[in-house]
C-alpha cells in the first residue's frame, strides 16, 4: 500500500499509431517494471490479434513503482494504455474515468489528427490534467515546432510545457515521468469512507471466474470482505486482491486511489458489469459512482455459427467476450437461410471484424456474418415506431409512414489540396457540409453531417486513397433524420434469402440491385441445375442473373484400383460443402453473405 | 475357391509391422490381380503414377522381388485343399491386368513368368481376361506373340493422341506414326481385343481433333477406348505449369462440349459408354476395371499397387527401393491399410456405381 499522495493514475491517449504503446514500453522500462531482457515492442499489446495487426484493441492497465530521483520518494504509477482507433473510443472514455491525468501523444510528423482532437475533448470532459507530448522527434520528417503550435491552438497552455520525445529511442522520456509526478494530482478519495470502487474492466478466467479490474475511489478493501455489486445487487466474498503488474500480483488490501483486481468467485458473467460500483455489504456506500453511459452500438450484423450445433457455444463465447468488451451487444435471432444466431451490435466495422476474429481464435467458432447495417427508426402509419436492426424485419411499404436513419457528425482533418476530392466523396455519400476550420496553415478540419450507413463500409478506405493517406476521420452519433429508404430483397431460385436483404436509398436501388446480383453470380458455384438470382423491391424484380448448370466433372484415370483416393477427394469436396448454406436446394457459400461489402462504388 | 479370413488383430499388427499374415480359412474370393510395372522410358508431363526410368538392373531386381511377393502372399492366402467352393456372387470372371508404368518395356518372357507365378500361387487355371498396357514405342510383333502364348488376350495401348503437337505437350515419346503402327501390329499378331487410351482437354485441342483421332482408331478395329480428361495431378510438371499460369487448361464447359461430342460419336459407332470414361463395343468391356467399379476384391502386386479384400483397402509402398528391401527381408511391402466401415462403403458404392451406365438400384444400395 502506498500513501495516497504518492499515487498517480493516468491514461495515454492519441490518434492511432502515434506511439502510445511504445511510450508505455519506455515507461515500463524506466521504472523497472519490465526487466530489459523481457522487453518486446508494445509489450502491453498482449492479445495475439493486437500483435499481428500492430494496433491496440483493448485498454491495458499496469502498475509501476517508481523511485523519483527528485525527491527520493517511491510513487505508485498506474498507467492505462488505450487504443487509438475510432471504434474503440469507448475503451478510452472508460479508462479516463479511472484516472486523474492523461498523456496526450502527438506524432511529430503527422501532427494533430482527428482522434487527437476527439481524445482531447474526452479528457477535458473528465476533468483530467493533460500532459501534451510530441513523439517520434527522431523521424526525419518530424516538425515538432509546427505540431507544438497546433496543440496549443486546440489545448491552450504554454508551448514550452510540451515535452518532445522519441518513444523509440527513449529520448526525453524521463521528463514525461517527472511531469506525471509533478502535474497530475494524486487521487482525492478517502480511505475511511464507505467503499466505492469502479469496475473499469473485467475478464473471465476458466478457474477463478470473473476477474474485476477496479479503481478504488473511496474506502479500503481487504481479502475476505463481503462485497456488494450495486447494479446487480449481488453479494460475493473476496478471495483474492492484487495489483495489475504485467502479471497479476497479489496483495492483502487495496485502498482509495489505487488500481487493482478482485477475484470473488463470480461465476455468473451477467452479474459483473463494467461501469458498476463495488461496495462493502456490511457498510455500503449510499450512492454508486456515476459509472459509464452505455456504449451504443452503431452497426449490426447477424452472427451465425457455420455449424448449427454451436449455437449455445456461440452464446457463451459472446457472453465471455462481452465481459471484457462492454460495448459488444447481442441478442438471439433466427434466419430462414442461416438458422439460429445472434444479432450483434458493434461500435464500428473494425470492432465487428475483431470480434469475429476473436470468436474464431479464442473459442474456435466459425461464423457466417451477415452484411452490417445501421439501426433504423421506422414510423408506421398508425403512429407506432419500430427500431429495426435487420433489414428483413422492415414492414410492408404500405404500413410505413416514413423511415429515419442515424446521422453522424464527422470531422475530417486533411491537407487542403485534397478538399475537392473529399467533398466529391462526401456528396456521393449523401453528406452535408457544415464548416471548415484551419488546424494550421496547410491543414483544415472539415465538419460534416453524413448518414452513418454511408460511412461504415468503405468510406475510410476511399478517404485514405483520395488523400494519399493524409486525411483522418472521426465521427460521433448526431441524430436521426428522415430519408427515402427502400428494402431490396434477393431471391435465389424464387426463395427469398432473408440474410441478404438490405435497406438502400431509393435513388440507388438499381445500382445495388445490379451489383449484388452480379456479385452473387460470381460467388455461387455452379450447381447441377440452373440457378436464377433476382433482386427485387417488393414484388418487382429489378435485376436478374442466371448461373448455368454444371455439365461435367472430371473423368480422370482411376489409379489401378485406388478407390480410397477417389473417396478422399469426394470427402474433401463434401467438407468444402460444410461451408455452404442450403437455400432451397441451392448451395450458397459463406462469402456470399457479405458479398455486398466487396462491391465497388 | 478359398475364402480368407483376416482377424482384426492381425490387421492391426499388419499396420504396425507393415507386414501381414493371413490365415487360410475356408474359401478364397480372389479373382482379380493387378501387376504394377513401375518403369517408363521417360516420365510424361501429366503423370502421377508411380514409375521410374527403366534400366535392366532395376528391372531384374524388381522381377525377383515381384515373384517373391506373389509366392509369399500366395502361400499365406491360399490353401489348395480348400479348392472348389462357391464363388462370390458378383464375381463372374477372373482377370489379370498389367498396368504401369509401361509394362511393355519389360522382356516379354518376364510377363509369362509373372502370369505363371500368379496361376501357380493362386490356383488359377485360366484368366477370362488378361490385359497388358503397352506403349507404342516399346511394342513389337515379337513381344506381342509371346504375350499371346502366355495367355494375354487383351492389349491396351497408350496412344493418348494422334496429334504430334499434343503428344509433345504431354511429353510422350512416341509419334502418331508409332501409335498407328502399334495398333496394326497388335491386330497382326492375332489380338482382337485391343483398347486405346486417349486424352482430351489438352490446351488448343479441338473437338474436331478428338473426333478425328477416335475415328481413325476405331476404323483400325479398336473395340474399346478409354477417354480421360487431362488433369493436373499433384507434383507433376503439368500442375506446376498450370499453377504458374504458363498453361491454361480448358474450362469445364469446354471439356463438357468435347466430351458430349465424343460420346455422341461413339454412340453412332455402336460403342456403349458403359463407364464415364470408357467406351466399348458390346462384349468388349474391360472386366478388370468393372471389377473395381462393382466392388469385387482384387490383389495388387508391385510397388504402389492397390488391393481390396473384405473391409480392407491397402497398397504397396511407392518406392522400388523399399519394395525390394522389404521383400529381401522376408516382409511384405504393404502399407496404409484402411478399414472400410459402413459409411465409407456406402459412399464408395454410390461414388463408383454412378460411374457406370448401369448405375444401381435403390434396393442394392439398401442392402449394403
Ligand atoms: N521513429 C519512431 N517510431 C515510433 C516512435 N514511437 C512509436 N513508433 C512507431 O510507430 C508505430 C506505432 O506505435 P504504437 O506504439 O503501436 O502506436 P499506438 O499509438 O499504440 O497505436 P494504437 O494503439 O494502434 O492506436 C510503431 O511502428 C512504432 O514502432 C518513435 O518515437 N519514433
Ligand atoms: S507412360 Fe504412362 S506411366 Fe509412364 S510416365 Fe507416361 S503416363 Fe506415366
Ligand atoms: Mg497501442
Amino acid at each position: 500500500m502506498t500513501i495516497q499522495k504518492n499515487i498517480r493514475n493516468f491514461s495515454i491517449i492519441a490518434h492511432i499509431d502515434h506511439g502510445k504503446s511504445t511510450l508505455a514500453d519506455r515507461l515500463l522500462e524506466l521504472t523497472g517494471a519490465v526487466p530489459q531482457d523481457k522487453m518486446v515492442e508494445q509489450i502491453l499489446d498482449d492479445m495475439e490479434l493486437e500483435r499481428e495487426r500492430g494496433i491496440t484493441i483493448k485498454a491495458h492497465a499496469v502498475k509501476m513503482d517508481y523511485k523519483n530521483p527528485a525527491d527520493g520518494k517511491t510513487y505508485e504509477l498506474n498507467l492505462i494504455d488505450t487504443p487509438g482507433h475510432v471504434d474503440f473510443s469507448y475503451e478510452v472514455s472508460r479508462s479516463l474515468a479511472a484516472c486523474e491525468g492523461a498523456i496526450l501523444v502527438v506524432d511529430a510528423s503527422q501532427g494533430v489528427e482527428a482522434q487527437t482532437v476527439s481524445n482531447i475533448y474526452l479528457a477535458l470532459e473528465n476533468d483530467l490534467e493533460i500532459i501534451p507530448v510530441i513523439n517520434k522527434i527522431d523521424l526525419p520528417t518530424a516538425r515538432p515546432d509546427d505540431v507544438a503550435e497546433q496543440i496549443v491552438e486546440i489545448l491552450g497552455g504554454d508551448i514550452d510545457d510540451i515535452i518532445k520525445i522519441s518513444a523509440r529511442s527513449g529520448e526525453n522520456v524521463e521528463k514525461v515521468l517527472s511531469a506525471i509526478i509533478e502535474k497530475i494530482p494524486p487521487p482525492k478519495g478517502s480511505a475511511d469512507a464507505p467503499l466505492r470502487a469502479l469496475i473499469f474492466d473485467s475478464f473471465y478466467d476458466k478457474y477463478r471466474g470473473v476477474v474485476l479490474y477496479v479503481r478504488i475511489v473511496d474506502g479500503t478493501l481487504k481479502v475476505g470482505d463481503k462485497i456488494l455489486l450495486f447494479a446487480s445487487n449481488m453479494e460475493f466474498e473476496v478471495d483474492e486482491l492484487g495489483y495489475l503488474k504485467l502479471e497479476l500480483e497479489r496483495c492483502s488490501e487495496l485502498t482509495a486511489g489505487e488500481v487493482g483486481y478482485i477475484m470473488a468467485n463470480i461465476k455468473d458473467i451477467r452479474k459483473a458489469r463494467v461501469g458498476d460500483t463495488v461496495t462493502l455489504s456490511k457498510s455500503p456506500a449510499k450512492e454508486p459512482l456515476p459509472g459509464y453511459h452505455e456504449a451504443k452500438p452503431m452497426v449490426f450484423s447477424g452472427f451465425y455459427p457455420s455449424n448449427p450445433d454451436e449455437f449455445e457455444d456461440l452464446r457463451s463465447a459472446l457472453q465471455k467476450l462481452q465481459l471484457n468488451d462492454a460495448s459488444l451487444h447481442f441478442e438471439p435471432e433466427s434466419s430462414a437461410a442461416l438458422g439460429f444466431g445472434f444479432r450483434c451490435g458493434f461500435l464500428g466495422m473494425l470492432h465487428m471484424e475483431i470480434t469475429q476474429e476473436r470468436l474464431f481464435r479464442e473459442f474456435g467458432l466459425n461464423l457466417i456474418a451477415t452484411v452490417p447495417n445501421v439501426k433504423y427508426a421506422v414510423y408506421l402509419s398508425d403512429g407506432e415506431v419500430l427500431w429495426i436492426e435487420r433489414p428483413s424485419d422492415l414492414p410492408e411499404p404500405t404500413k410505413i409512414d416514413h423511415i429515419e436513419e442515424p446521422i453522424v457528425s464527422a470531422e475530417i482533418i486533411t491537407p487542403h489540396e485534397f478538399i475537392g476530392g473529399i467533398m466529391e466523396l462526401v456528396k456521393n455519400r449523401r453528406g452535408e457540409y457544415i464548416a471548415t476550420e484551419y488546424v494550421d496553415p496547410n491543414r483544415v478540419m472539415l465538419k460534416l453531417h453524413i448518414p452513418l450507413a454511408e460511412i461504415i463500409f468503405d468510406f475510410f478506405d476511399k478517404l485514405k486513397t483520395i488523400s494519399r493517406g493524409y486525411a483522418s476521420l472521426d465521427y460521433e452519433f448526431l441524430e436521426y433524420r428522415p430519408a427515402d429508404l427502400i428494402k431490396l430483397d434477393v431471391l435465389v431460385n424464387g426463395d427469398m434469402v432473408d440474410a441478404l436483404s438490405m435497406i438502400v436509398h431509393s435513388e440507388e436501388t438499381y445500382f445495388w440491385g445490379q451489383k449484388i446480383v452480379s456479385k452473387l453470380k460470381e460467388l455461387i458455384p455452379r450447381q447441377l441445375f440452373e440457378v436464377i438470382i433476382q433482386a427485387s423491391i417488393g414484388k418487382r424484380v429489378i435485376s436478374r442473373a442466371r448461373i448455368a448448370p454444371l455439365r461435367k466433372d472430371v473423368t480422370a484415370k482411376c489409379y489401378g484400383g485406388d478407390i480410397t483416393r477417389k473417396r478422399k477427394l469426394l470427402e474433401k469436396q463434401k467438407a468444402g460443402k460444410k461451408r455452404m448454406k442450403m437455400v432451397g436446394s441451392v448451395e450458397i457459400p459463406q462469402e456470399a453473405f457479405f458479398a455486398v461489402l466487396k462491391i465497388e462504388r | 475357391m478359398l475364402k480368407i479370413h483376416l482377424p482384426e488383430t492381425i490387421f492391426k499388427n499388419f499396420i504396425s509391422n507393415l507386414d501381414f499374415c493371413i490365415f487360410a480359412d475356408n474359401n478364397i474370393d480372389m479373382n482379380h490381380f493387378y501387376i504394377h510395372i513401375p518403369f517408363c522410358r521417360k516420365k510424361c508431363n501429366y503423370c502421377a503414377f508411380y514409375s521410374i526410368r527403366y534400366d535392366e538392373t532395376s528391372a531384374k531386381r524388381f522381377l525377383d522381388s515381384l515373384l517373391k511377393e506373389i509366392s509369399t502372399t500366395g502361400s499365406r492366402f491360399f490353401d489348395k485343399s480348400q479348392e472348389g467352393k462357391d464363388k462370390l456372387d458378383t464375381v463372374h470372371a477372373k482377370t489379370i491386368f498389367f498396368g504401369g508404368g509401361t509394362p511393355s518395356i519389360l522382356d516379354a518372357n518376364d510377363i509369362s513368368k509373372i502370369i505363371s507365378a500368379i496361376e501357380k500361387n493362386f490356383g488359377v487355371e485360366k484368366f477370362d481376361e488378361a490385359t497388358i498396357e503397352c506403349n507404342p514405342e516399346s511394342i513389337s510383333l515379337k513381344k506381342l506373340l509371346i504375350y499371346r502364348k502366355s495367355g494375354i488376350n487383351r492389349i491396351s495401348i497408350g496412344i493418348q493422341s494422334l496429334g504430334e503437337k499434343f503428344l509433345k505437350f504431354l511429353g510422350r515419346i512416341h509419334t502418331k506414326e508409332d501409335a498407328l503402327s502399334s495398333l496394326d501390329t497388335a491386330f497382326e499378331s492375332g489380338f482382337d481385343n485391343v483398347s486405346a487410351d486417349l486424352i482430351f482437354g489438352i490446351p488448343e485441342q479441338t473437338k474436331e481433333d478428338i473426333l478425328r483421332d477416335i475415328d481413325e482408331i476405331i476404323s483400325r478395329g479398336v473395340r474399346h477406348i478409354s477417354l480421360y480428361s487431362l488433369t493436373p495431378e499433384r507434383n507433376t510438371p503439368l500442375e506446376k505449369m498450370v499453377a504458374t499460369g504458363r498453361v491454361k487448361l480448358p474450362s469445364s464447359d469446354e471439356l463438357a462440349e468435347i466430351y458430349y461430342a465424343a460420346a455422341e460419336f461413339f454412340k453412332k459407332a455402336g460403342f456403349r459408354n458403359y463407364e464415364v470414361s470408357n467406351f466399348a463395343l458390346p462384349e468388349y468391356e474391360c472386366l478388370h476395371n468393372l471389377a473395381y467399379w462393382l466392388g469385387d476384391y482384387y490383389l495388387g502386386f508391385g510397388p504402389a499397387a492397390h488391393s481390396f479384400y473384405e473391409d480392407k483397402r491397402w497398397h504397396n509402398i511407392n518406392s522400388l527401393e523399399e519394395y525390394v528391401e522389404r521383400l529381401t527381408n522376408g516382409a511384405l511391402p504393404s502399407t496404409d491399410c484402411e478399414t472400410i466401415g459402413y459409411k465409407e462403403k456406402f459412399e464408395e458404392f454410390i461414388m463408383i456405381r454412378l460411374r457406370l451406365a448401369d448405375g444401381f438400384s435403390i434396393k442394392e444400395a439398401a442392402e449394403i
